[in-house]
């Protein structure tokens, strides 16, 4: 592994940690806010898809 | 849209007599020790209570209470909060253990009860798909685990040869 890939990985592994040392109902805020985008997305699609057919 | 909600409606079902006993799995559950994990349902485990005069236990309560307070079905899921649930029995020795010897854990004031994160990962060992080895690679990374429990929660559990392999595909070469 190169020394800047090393970094990236180093950074993200820290960033991870982070996360998870955020208390359980703050990543659960972060897992609602993941469904509600979701859900947005999936409705957007949904109704492109729709107009495709139309 | 909130899973605490979730939660709270479930710590109702149990204080109502619906269900006996429930703990949180699956992605949610690992949620609890490590980084969120992107997921589109809730897991949630429970002793399915027999009707009377029935042999077969039946999830039908559950989905009648839920109904009664406003719940919508979507396939197997109870969309609860905004969040598809799906109401689990356990589907072998592991998670039966797994069940019983689950956790309590706070949100925001609330108590949740929760799988061990030993019998998680040993749970997405078992299950094996891609998603399920990531998970458990999260474990290891992260050092939530106590590897003695774990280790012997894989003996015990005949895991043995799975650990194994996935020790050879992923471990070997760490640094």
């Amino acid at each position: 592994m190169t020394s800047s890939l090393q970094k990236i990985v180093e950074s993200k592994n820290a960033l991870r940690r982070e996360l998870a040392s955020l208390p359980v109902a703050e990543r659960f805020r972060m897992l609602d806010a993941m469904r509600e985008r979701e859900v947005a997305i999936r409705v957007v699609a949904k109704s492109h898809s729709s107009e495709r057919s139309e | 849209m909130s899973i605490r909600e979730v939660i709270a409606t479930i710590n109702q079902m149990e204080a109502d007599g619906v269900i006996d006993r429930y703990a949180i799995g699956g992605a949610v559950g690992a949620t609890f020790y490590l980084e969120p994990v992107a997921t589109l349902d809730i897991d949630v485990f429970v002793a399915f209570r027999g009707e009377p005069g029935q042999l077969l236990v039946s999830p039908k309560p559950i989905f009648d209470y839920l109904a009664s307070h406003g719940c919508s079905m979507k396939g197997e899921y109870v969309m609860i909060s905004g969040w598809p649930v799906q109401f689990l029995p356990p589907t072998g020795p592991l998670v039966e253990e797994a069940l019983a010897e689950a956790v309590d854990s706070d949100v925001d004031g609330l108590t949740a009860r929760v799988f061990r994160a030993e019998h998680l990962a040993a749970i997405a060992l078992q299950t094996g798909r891609a998603k399920d080895k990531a998970r458990v690679l999260q474990f290891l990374e992260q050092q939530v685990l106590d590897t003695e429990m774990f280790l012997e929660i894989v003996h015990r559990f005949d895991l043995v040869d799975a650990w194994a392999k996935f020790e050879r595909q992923f471990l070997a070469d760490t640094p």
